[in-house]
């Protein structure tokens, strides 16, 4: 309405301006009169402009308000007719109190409590053995392919591990695993600080903590799939596997695929070889994890260590050391689907290993002489199958040379089924058939053991990695 | 003849050149969207609403996975390694969460850090059980000491886990912050208007009993108003027994309970067992968005589920109350 009148203003005084003009003809400058008009009728066209603009203005800024206020007032319809629902339906409700009792959740966000403190588990791993032929603890303890205690006729609490597990600062955390074994003294399984967040992506180590030589040897005795180490870890690594001191720096490394690769370096001073001073092992591992299918990967690690194997409390054999390296490749298959994970699963985990170590003599003048490797083998595998939510079927095969004795051999064949009571306590039967190809002490007949084992947790645990 | 191969190299350098820096730049515009990963899929479907085009998301897990059970593989921390928001459940649901975090070694988004976001801040928490006023063990199964984790089955939760994300993404990309605000106001109106549509669809049955496999439903429940009454599983994360499954088969026959309802990761032998001995309905639900193939998004999941409700009831002729 307004445009319109505008319009019609300006119009007529166009029209009639002229006339206006035209009417005062005695005026004695035609020309400066043109132009005056010519001025004023740009004024008009500007002043007619800027209403425009403005009116335009005016009218998108009462357009938005309305629309803003169409939004408001259906939110309100709809935000009262929810309430109106929702105070009805708590009327409802109070009439059907749930059978268990609830609380408002005072602690949400989780975790956040937790956290304050450490995580604190403890988990007892008890076993019982039958052997056969027969054999006592101590003759067990003697020799034999069961000479370790863990292969005797007895029931025991074989071991209680103590974890304390937690944040230190948002840089570093701490994790520390003492052990008992048949009820003797504790001593430190794991004690360790990492730092989290070191340049280039960077993680460090430091402290008594198991070496990354391979896979099963990360994972603590009563959490691995069987009751006991396969015979190469022992062999190869020690009768309950690697532990030491030392200093490990781990990183990842890029790659266009984005594939899992990383890489741990490993420097560890022996606690087994009364080595000192410089002599350390120098370890290194690659671990690659390849995500196959939603359901399925595969884990692939190479391992690489050398050590000075040298008897060192003779400082005059400082001319020549002899070492021991050792290397290590594993391979790890799990099919896990993921609608099902509770119910099935199978895993397919090999290990290899090989030895070469330097052994010989000093002479007179602390030189080495007749100097030869011996070099050995071994490598385990083993499958295992879920059957049932609860149920757990394996077999596992050993093969093992001795890394001081080429010229002996041991296998084991290992069927065994595990059954998951709940998350915290597991039980498990194991039949063992061990045999010893010997040279130096030939052996008749085979072992056979059959175990019964018992793994409970209580606490909180942090959970292993895949 | 060498001016012609000459040319045709420097053709080729130049082209190399130019593609290089075009496959840059198209890196760069990628690269401008924030990497947001979430541990469940319901998560995955907020954020997306949320921060629309500016945020490229992905979970960690799927949505028919048992959300308690997942293998905290190292591909998920290399995922990790690249985000710029992290969003969790919260609570005591991810215990696999903490490895993949230090795994990640990305400070950027562990706990307290700018890219960590809890989206179980403020929701409404059920079931927490407290046995003779203050006792909780382990022979509760596995309880959540915090209170039930699948909160997200009420829609309301859902606005309040859509105002944590919307908090953590604005800490990540303040220039987008207005963006997200009105993404979010329009989520919440979303929630709203189905939510009166659910609500009125569900309430001639408020008050229905029904069977549960595993308490993921204290929140739909309390919202929705159907009671569940009983579980397949006792306790949570323990095999049910076959005497409390006679239990339960008894019960359900003397109190008339007609459905039964099953998560999908969760076995069906059971609940058949169970179902041809009482001839109740087992209804597989989904809790999780893309639980099953029909549930894209976070509103598809109450529609799947009330719709399915809904059917089955008048299936098993239950009377609706008005």
């Amino acid at each position: 309405m307004r445009r319109a009148f505008v319009y019609l203003y300006c119009i007529s005084f166009l029209i009639l301006m002229p006339e206006i003009v035209l009417a005062s003809n005695d005026t004695p400058n035609q020309d400066n009169l043109n132009l005056e008009v010519q001025e004023l009728k740009v004024l008009i066209m500007e002043m007619r402009d800027g209403y425009e603009a403005r009116m335009n203005e005016m009218q998108g800024m009462i357009s938005k308000l309305s629309e803003q206020k169409f939004i408001e007032e259906a939110d309100t319809e709809i935000e009262k007719e929810l309430e109106l629902l929702l105070n009805e339906k708590d009327e409802q409700t109070i009439f059907s109190v749930p059978s268990i009792q609830t609380a408002p959740g005072g602690f949400t966000g989780g975790q956040m409590f937790q956290n304050l403190m450490m995580n604190v588990s403890a988990i007892g791993d008890s076993v019982a053995n039958v052997t056969w032929p027969e054999r006592s603890i101590e003759e067990g303890r003697g020799d034999g392919t069961f000479a370790e205690n863990e292969f005797a006729d007895r029931i025991s609490l074989r071991e209680m591990e103590l974890g304390l597990q937690g944040v230190l600062d948002p840089f570093a955390r701490a994790d520390f695993y003492l052990t008992s074994e048949d009820g003797g003294s504790i001593s430190i399984e794991e004690g360790f600080v990492t730092w989290l967040y070191l340049p280039f992506g960077l993680q460090a180590k430091t402290g008594i903590f198991r070496t990354s030589f391979g896979r099963m040897n990360k994972t603590h005795r009563p959490e691995i799939s069987q009751v006991d180490y396969p015979s190469p870890i022992k062999n190869f690594l020690g009768t309950e596997g690697q532990k030491e001191p030392g200093i490990s720096i781990s990183g990842l490394i890029p790659n266009p695929w984005d594939i899992y690769s990383e890489f741990t370096g490993e420097i560890l001073t022996p606690s087994d070889e009364g080595v000192k001073g410089k002599d350390q092992i120098y370890l290194a591992h690659l671990k690659n994890f390849f995500s196959i299918t939603n359901n399925s990967s595969l884990e692939l690690g190479f391992s690489f260590q050398t050590r000075d194997i040298s008897d060192t409390s003779d400082a005059t054999l400082t001319k020549r050391n002899f070492r021991q390296t050792m290397e290590g490749i594993d391979l790890t298959y799990i099919w896990r689907p993921a609608g099902q994970r509770l119910y099935k699963s199978f895993t397919w985990q090999t290990e290899a290993f090989a030895s070469q170590r330097e052994v010989g003599s000093f002479d007179n003048g602390g030189f080495t002489e007749d100097v030869k490797d011996i070099n050995s083998l071994g490598f385990y595998t083993f499958g295992e199958a879920q059957l049932t939510r609860r149920l757990f079927a394996g077999v596992r095969f050993d093969y093992s040379q001795f890394p001081t004795n080429d010229k002996d051999s041991e296998w084991a064949i290992t069927p065994y089924m595990t059954f998951w009571q709940s998350e915290f306590t597991r039980l498990r039967l194991e039949y063992s058939h061990k045999e010893r190809n010997s040279v130096t002490s030939p052996v008749e007949e085979g072992d056979n053991s059959l175990t019964l084992q018992a793994t409970f947790s209580l606490g909180s645990h942090r959970p292993h990695p895949f | 003849m060498l001016k012609n191969k000459m040319s045709k190299s420097v053709t080729i350098l130049s082209f190399s050149i130019f593609i290089f820096f075009v496959s840059l730049n198209a890196g760069n515009a990628y690269a401008k969207k924030l990497k947001v990963i979430t541990t469940s899929t319901d998560l995955k479907s907020i954020a997306e609403y949320i921060g629309g085009d500016k945020v490229n998301v992905e979970s960690l897990t799927k949505g028919y996975a048992n959300p308690h059970e997942v293998d905290a593989k190292p591909s998920f921390m290399v995922k990790l390694r690249k985000a710029d928001v992290f969003i969790r459940i919260g609570l005591d649901l991810e215990q696999w969460a903490q490895l993949l975090i230090d795994g990640a070694r990305n400070p950027h988004i562990r706990f307290g850090a700018p890219g960590h976001v809890i989206a179980s801040v403020g929701v409404d928490l059920q079931g927490l059980a407290v046995r003779g006023g203050a006792m909780i063990d382990r022979s509760l199964g596995d309880v959540h000491i915090y209170g039930n984790p699948h909160f997200w089955l009420d829609p309301l939760n859902g606005k309040i886990m859509a105002q944590n994300i919307l908090e953590g993404l604005k800490r990540n990309s303040p220039e987008n912050a207005k963006y997200f605000e009105e993404n979010k106001r329009l989520f919440d109106k979303e929630i709203d208007t189905r939510l009166i549509k659910w609500m009125k669809r569900m309430k001639p049955y408020s008050g229905t009993n029904v069977i549960a496999y595993h308490r993921s439903w204290p929140n739909f429940s309390k919202r929705f108003g159907i009671n569940v009454v009983g579980y397949v599983e006792l306790r949570p994360g323990i095999a049910p027994s076959p005497a409390h499954i006679a239990t339960l088969i008894k019960r359900m026959k003397s109190e008339d309970i007609r459905v039964l309802i099953e998560e999908p990761c969760y076995e069906t032998k059971i609940p058949k067992f169970i179902s041809s001995k009482t001839d109740a309905s087992v209804l597989t639900l989904p809790v999780s968005v893309e639980g099953l193939n029909e549930v894209k998004d976070y509103f598809g999941l109450f529609d799947y589920i009330i719709d399915n409700l809904v059917s089955t009831f008048k299936k098993q002729g239950i009377t609706p109350n008005d």
